[in-house]
């Protein structure tokens, strides 16, 4: 009888600890009616509520859309000028170091003050305390760099692959990526994809913004749409994929909600009527969100969850 | 690898000197370099010095030079990208003490710590080489002045208020660079040196219309020229006192916008 709960009771003590490690150490983004607008009046971001979960997150949006602004608001290089945002419950702007050492943002371009990778790590490390010298190691190895190249005499793609050797060693509880795989070739956009994979934790948070969705295509938990600064969705890809479907048929289904023509095939979103998982296109949902059938599609994303 | 404790908001020293580290390559060449014009500039010196040459103009212009490593220091912390700086897990005040501290207490004692420091090891070798005599003997005539005018009391005085002035100069000027240098998105260096320079022009300025002003008064009253100019210096002290006064509150007013401007850095747009 005894020898019969005790397999009980041990799972149901590490469910417990489980689930008070996930909500204590889990990182959440908070979005709260978040307005930031340029000096000259252009609002960049308007009025966007949402919270992102941890995992891997892909932010879509056409140029000009805020998604600069939007990592860079998360990140604290930016101060709202209406509502706010939040990381771990702990508002960026009031920008406290232990809230800090949990972000990291890597722009597209950005300056080191070393000459070499490993230098910049040796200073800059030492205040993250999450960075892990071996993944760094490991990283720059996927890579083929051995660290020491001259940082000024790089190739843009070199710069960016030894930059992102470091940043996903750095171990924050939330990374913003703006156009990783800006400049890098076939390979390395495979070995980033692994990289990033072996890297983000379940507990972190990742945000890329990208305009080659099919670099990271498998990796993505969630998908976060901007368009003209609006935030059109912020959800996580399964809740996405249990309510539409991205589907190619050689003839354009009844009740699709959008349709555009592929190579020898038509490509459709369609309602999932049977609730179940579908591969996301989001190429082609990026072009349905783009056009008229915007709010047919997000009425049917949001119509759906409010009756689950 | 030590990592720098990043666990708690409050004030660490840690942190604040740490932050050298993002600077090293800039600090390490700036210093050395003042440093090197310091020691060559006091050896010129010497040089024409023990030469019988006219140190008084070589003093006035290599002391320029020292000035001028001294005025520019903030330019060690331009950088055309502040990403790394404005994300760094570091309190604005951790940031704004350890930028205050290599500019008003590292790099001064660098430079004139080389400049004093050599004076004081030649003048112990051999006495006659002694720059604050050297320098005295070439302005005895007023320094004559000064004492018959001024007594012994107010002489001191007026040392120490020198001492105290160029502090407050520096001061001034060293920090009004380097809030341009933290502040300008571009040509940060070439706009932090113009603005000293500008203080220093202003200072100038203001001392020189207050002399002017005095010396047509006097002139009216006591025309003899031979001690109109220790009269005049001796005019100016309330005015200039007051000068100062306004300075600090200046440079003060300035370390405080250096604060807020690291508090609440955004990203350029």
């Amino acid at each position: 009888m005894i020898s019969g709960i005790t397999p009980i009771l041990i799972y149901t003590l590490l469910y417990i600890q489980y689930y008070i490690y996930s909500i204590t150490y889990t990182v959440m983004i908070t979005l709260d009616h978040l307005t930031y607008s340029y000096r000259h009046g252009f609002t960049a971001i308007s009025d966007a509520t949402a919270s992102i979960a941890p995992g891997i997150h892909l932010l879509l949006g056409e140029n000009g859309a805020g998604k600069t602004t939007l990592l860079r608001l998360i990140a604290g290089l930016l101060f709202p000028s209406a509502g706010t945002v939040e990381t771990d419950g702990c508002d960026m702007s009031h920008r406290c170091p232990s809230t800090l050492k949990k972000v990291f943002m890597l722009p597209d371009a950005m300056e080191i003050p070393a000459t070499t990778i490993r230098g910049f790590a040796g200073i800059h490390s030492r205040f993250y305390p999450t960075f892990s010298q071996e993944t760094f190691e490991e990283n720059l190895h996927d890579f083929r760099l051995t660290g020491h190249e001259n940082f000024n005499q790089l190739s843009l793609g070199l710069r960016h692959k030894s930059l992102l050797a470091y940043v996903l060693a750095l171990g924050v509880d939330v990374l913003l990526l703006d156009e990783p795989a800006n400049g890098l070739d076939i390979d390395s956009k495979k070995t980033l994809r692994n990289m990033l994979a072996r890297c983000t934790g379940p507990e972190q948070t990742v945000i890329v913004s990208t305009h080659t969705v099919s670099d990271l295509r498998e990796l993505y938990d969630g998908l976060i749409m901007l368009s003209r600064g609006r935030l059109l969705l912020a959800r996580p890809t399964w809740e996405i994929a249990e309510k539409i479907s991205c589907v190619a048929t050689p003839i354009p289904p009844a009740d699709a909600l959008f349709t555009e023509q592929g190579p020898g095939v038509f490509l459709s979103v369609t309602v999932n009527r049977g609730n179940e998982d579908s591969d996301l296109n989001y190429a082609l949902l990026y072009s349905a969100l783009m056009s008229g059938a915007r709010d047919a599609i997000l009425n049917q994303i949001n119509s759906q969850t409010s009756e689950s | 690898m030590d990592t720098i404790a990043t666990l708690n908001d409050k004030f660490s020293w840690r942190r604040c000197l740490s932050i050298g580290l993002l600077y090293k390559k800039s600090i390490i060449y700036y210093l050395s370099g003042s440093a090197a014009v310091s020691l060559l500039c006091f050896l010129l010196v010497e040089l024409v010095n023990h030469s019988g040459g006219n140190v008084m103009a070589t003093y006035s212009l290599t002391g320029l030079l020292v000035a001028a490593s001294l005025y520019f220091c903030p330019i060690m912390f331009a950088r055309r990208d502040d990403t790394i700086m404005t994300l760094l897990p570091v309190k604005a005040s951790e940031k704004l003490v350890f930028y205050l501290l290599l500019v008003l207490v590292v790099t001064p004692a660098v430079i004139e710590g080389i400049w004093y420091g050599l004076n004081l090891i030649f003048s112990m070798i051999n006495k006659d080489w002694d720059l604050t005599k050297v320098t005295d003997t070439y302005l005895s005539d007023s320094v004559t002045d000064f004492k018959n005018i001024l007594g012994d009391q107010t002489e001191s005085y007026l040392k120490i208020s020198q001492i105290i002035a160029g502090c407050i100069q520096a001061f001034t000027v060293i920090i009004t660079g380097l809030y341009v240098v933290l502040r300008s998105p571009i040509h940060r260096i070439v706009k932090s040196m113009v603005s000293s320079l500008g203080v220093i022009f202003f200072i100038m300025i203001m001392a020189g219309v207050t002399g002017g002003v005095i010396a047509v008064a006097k002139m009216s009253v006591d025309a003899d020229p031979t001690k109109l100019s220790a009269m005049i210096i001796e005019e100016m002290l309330p005015y200039m006192i007051v000068m100062w006064g306004a300075m600090l509150i200046y440079g003060l007013f300035m370390t405080y916008r250096i604060y807020r401007l690291l508090a609440t850095r955004q990203a350029k747009n």
